[in-house]
């Protein structure tokens, strides 16, 4: 990352630096009869070109599923994860990359997602990050937005999540913790002040595994804001979410 | 007796042969052993794996453009944008921006002023999902193509705007112009909704406000 950007500040003040920067690239062998080339990282995009059997390729860059890669004779061209799983490394065994799927589901470490929904009427808009100290255990730290007619509340807060059953596509879990709301007035009502309150709060959800890193999930929560008058405020949260995990 | 002298001559040069030829041997031996292989000897690397190469999913920039923010006018916006990159068709938008509005055409006329200071400056954040639809690719002059893409995005955040917070909803559509592999020029219109602000709208009738944003934008992929 910090590569590139240097490249960036080096590429605006001389043209000439490319070249010193070119690096041995990993190469594979083609067994296939032939692998297509294409000119862009995507099926939509064109074959020009095809490699045979027998020739090697140097692998240049990868985008999403794709691997630009450079012939013996310098051209270069886009081959998709599948062709080039069917290729061989330098130590003459098929090419297999690691795929993030329904195994790694169950071992998953962190999770990053957003979540909508609605916070006593008023519409939530979130974001969380999950670390799972085991796969039942996990700690998850979610900023939010909820944005009404009357007022506006942003809160931060801190769960503990329990999944009894991690490795089912379809996972409950529990989840306690609190955290901070401060709420703040329309506009139109000026005479009030922000205020920032306490809050705890207690829910259940479940996620569910789509596809390769990504789950989809639902959550109830029950908020207690901690105010400094006699009642406490009450609020319920209802959300569904998307993230994924690494 | 000549027997005998021929004997150990033999066994004389034999020993003083032997492990010459034994060494030569070996010598051979190992020249076999270093010569080239069959494979291809300037492959030095054990075995392939995904992280030997780089990989270019994340893509981050700046943007800058015009925005209309309904009853303000058109004002310049700016801001910066990422995008994960999950498969070729689809991305993970994120995008903060800001402008500052000018004057509501009832502030032209009549001597009066609706919004002051900070009121004025609109900033918003949104997360969006896009959808790489028409991949293609653009020639200019003789030599030169470079890969496209019109991508479609979607999504939602919030505003801030008028001493208001309002959830705002995006959607807008884009055309991704790869420069290099790593650098991208982009076209992108996008249409923010929100609730208008309560100086516009004191009825709090909910109405929404379409915000037309034209931006033109760098990204770099790493």
């Amino acid at each position: 990352m910090f590569a590139r950007i240097l490249i960036v500040i080096t590429l605006a003040c001389s043209f000439g630096v490319g070249t010193a920067l070119a690096t041995d690239y990993p190469s594979v062998e083609v067994v296939d009869a032939y692998l297509d080339l294409r000119t862009g990282p995507g099926r939509g995009y064109p074959k020009v070109q095809i490699v045979e059997r027998g020739d090697y390729i140097e692998i240049m860059v990868q985008k999403t599923d794709w691997f630009k890669v450079r012939t013996k004779k310098g051209f270069e061209g886009w081959v998709s994860r599948e062709d080039m799983e069917r290729t061989l490394d330098p130590d003459g065994d098929q090419v297999a990359f690691d795929k993030v799927g329904e195994d790694e589901w169950a071992h998953r470490r962190w999770e990053a997602g957003v979540k909508l929904g609605d916070f006593e009427g008023n519409t939530m808009i979130a974001g969380l990050l999950g670390y799972y100290f085991t796969q039942n255990l996990s700690a998850e730290l979610t900023v939010a937005e909820a944005l009404g007619s009357f007022s506006d509340g942003q809160l931060v807060n801190l769960s503990l999540t329990h999944q009894p059953w991690p490795q089912w596509r379809v996972s409950p879990y529990f989840t306690i913790g609190g955290g901070a709301i401060k709420i703040s007035p329309e506009a139109r009502f000026v005479q009030t002040r922000d205020r920032t309150d306490q809050t705890v709060h207690a829910g259940l959800g479940a996620r569910v595994y789509i596809t390769r890193q990504f789950m989809l999930r639902g959550e109830y929560r029950s908020n207690t804001v901690l105010t400094d008058v006699d009642d406490n405020l009450e609020i319920e949260e209802w959300t569904i979410g998307f993230s994924a995990f690494f | 007796m000549d027997n005998r002298l021929l004997g150990l001559f033999l066994s004389v040069a034999t020993a003083c042969f032997l492990p010459a030829t034994t060494t030569f041997a070996a010598e051979e031996e190992t020249n076999i052993v270093e010569e080239a292989p069959v494979i291809d000897p300037s492959i030095v690397r054990l075995g392939l794996k995904e992280a030997d190469i780089e990989s270019m999913d994340i893509e981050a920039g700046l943007y800058v453009g015009y925005m209309s923010v309904e009853n303000f006018g058109t004002d310049a916006v700016y801001g910066v944008r990422g995008a994960w990159h999950v498969t070729e068709d689809l991305f993970i938008e994120a995008q903060y921006g800001m402008t500052s509005v000018g004057k509501t055409s009832y502030e032209e006329l009549a001597p009066a002023t609706l919004l002051t200071g900070d009121d004025r400056d609109l900033i918003y954040y949104n997360l969006s999902l896009g959808f790489n639809a028409l991949p293609g690719e653009v020639f200019i002059g003789e030599n030169n193509a470079f890969n496209t893409d019109i991508y479609f995005l979607a999504g939602a955040g919030t505003t801030e705007f008028a001493g208001d917070r309002e959830f705002t909803i995006n959607i807008g559509a884009g055309l991704r112009l790869i420069a290099l592999d790593w650098i991208a020029v982009h076209l992108m219109m996008q249409d923010l909704i929100f609730e208008k602000p309560a100086v516009i709208d004191p009825a709090d009738s909910g109405e929404a406000s379409h915000n037309m944003q034209y931006t033109t934008s760098v990204t770099v992929f790493f």
